[in-house]
């Protein structure tokens, strides 16, 4: 600057921003603070007052710088919006601190999720919950809740039952309703066990009772009765 | 070791200013002469830049500085005798303006901003725009960005909207405008 040096760089170097009146209410008070104590500011400020002030209040002067620009600063609308989104998404910080690419993280880690969920081929399925009858010699009812949702998978045996073969099966309630009748229930693997699906709309609480036996005569097990109860 | 040379700097201008009040406080009456002209020339500085008369302006640094000097010897100011005379003529100015707006009917903020643009009132040097536009006109031609710069000043920006619209820090904005003031100096011959 002249012989003196400024005290604080820092803030001497705002100098001709304060000159032009473009330094925000705060850092202004801050650097009328820093003029009354620096004299190396001080003096340069001084000994440029004169042309600051055309600079900063001269329309010829300001017509000039204007067009010198082309009167593109004027321009508002999309550039800004261009540039604020650029700021926003791509701000001046260490590479992987950018929004832009923690957007693209997040977007590439989702979209294969996405699509996975919309191809899904098994959509429809309901879930199910499973319940087994067995052959015993306690005199206790089996009780089972009905799910809330889903369908039920009884599995239950049949001794003696072959794969393929056809037999009748029945679901009766207590009073001798039919909740499901089959006579041509073929669902028996080579150990006996035989599967059925029940929809859990078909379903209220009570007791029932599965009869399986074979028309043909085939089976050494006449017929195979299990009694069980459902619970809401 | 820069720190340490701007930290003595630093040191030295406060102890000559500190030596001045205290010896003026003491009843020297050629520090207490030297001290009051230490404010004027700053005062008048300051309240140009703040308000839109010069006449007006020189007036309330005048009586801002005789307040600090009637006040100086018994008001406590903890050391900071410079933050102390600055907030004296701000109250000053920020009176002057209310009294201002009171008339005009306007309100204080508005013309504080307005004041702040620089619009003194003063002769105009016809010699100096005509230097100044030709200067001016090669330094815009050669450093387009101090020309941006200074159009987005002109347009009414402060510093954080210029920075966010050049897309530069307010560093990097001081040093354009600096250089800018620095070519311009040189052309005028002021160097």
């Amino acid at each position: 600057m002249t012989e003196e040096t400024c005290i604080d760089s820092e803030i001497g170097k705002m100098l001709h921003a304060y000159e032009l009146g473009a330094l925000p209410i705060e850092e202004c008070e801050r650097f009328e603070a820093h003029l009354m104590e620096c004299k190396a500011c001080f003096a340069e400020a001084q000994g440029f007052c004169a042309e600051s002030n055309l600079l900063m209040s001269d329309k010829s002067i300001m017509d000039e710088v204007s067009a010198a620009i082309g009167g593109e600063e004027v321009i508002t609308g999309k550039s800004i919006i261009f540039k604020e989104l650029k700021r926003l998404l791509w701000p001046d910080t260490l590479f992987v601190l950018k929004p832009a690419i923690a957007l693209i993280i997040i977007a590439l880690l989702i979209y294969p999720a996405y699509i996975g969920i919309r191809s899904n081929p098994e959509e429809g399925i309901r879930a199910v919950s499973a319940i087994s009858l067995m052959p015993t010699r306690s005199s206790v009812m089996p009780e089972f809740e009905i799910p809330e949702a889903g369908d039920i998978i009884m599995s239950f045996m049949y001794r003696d039952a072959v794969p393929e073969h056809e037999y009748t099966l029945e679901i009766t309630d207590k009073n001798g309703g039919i909740l499901i009748s089959d006579k041509s229930f073929t669902a028996f693997d080579k150990y006996g066990m035989g599967w059925l699906l029940i929809p859990t709309d078909k379903i209220k609480a009570g007791e029932y009772q599965l009869k399986l036996f074979d028309p043909d005569g085939l089976s050494t097990t006449e017929t195979q009765i299990y009694e069980f109860r459902f619970m809401k | 070791m820069l720190c340490v040379i701007l930290g003595y700097l630093e040191t030295r201008v406060w102890d000559i200013l500190n030596n001045l009040v205290t010896m003026a406080r003491n009843g020297d009456l050629e520090a207490e002469k030297q001290l009051f002209q230490y404010l004027r020339v700053r005062f008048e500085y300051l309240a140009k830049k703040r308000l839109l008369k010069k006449e007006d302006a020189e007036d309330i640094a005048q009586e801002a500085c005789l307040t600090v000097i009637e006040k100086y010897r018994t008001v406590d100011f903890h050391g900071q005798f410079n933050a102390w005379a600055l907030k004296v003529l701000r109250n000053k100015i920020g009176n002057y303006l209310q009294g201002k707006c009171m008339r005009d009917n306007k309100v204080a903020r508005e013309v504080d901003v307005g004041a702040l643009r620089n619009r003194i009132n003063e002769p105009v040097d016809m010699i100096l725009i005509s230097d100044l536009s030709d200067c001016l006109r090669k330094l815009l031609a050669a450093f387009p960005r101090y020309a941006r710069a200074l159009n987005l000043v002109h347009l009414g920006f402060t510093t954080d909207d210029i920075c966010r619209r050049l897309d530069i820090k307010p560093n990097n904005l001081y040093v354009i405008l600096n250089r800018g003031r620095q070519i311009l100096k040189e052309c005028l011959g002021k160097e």
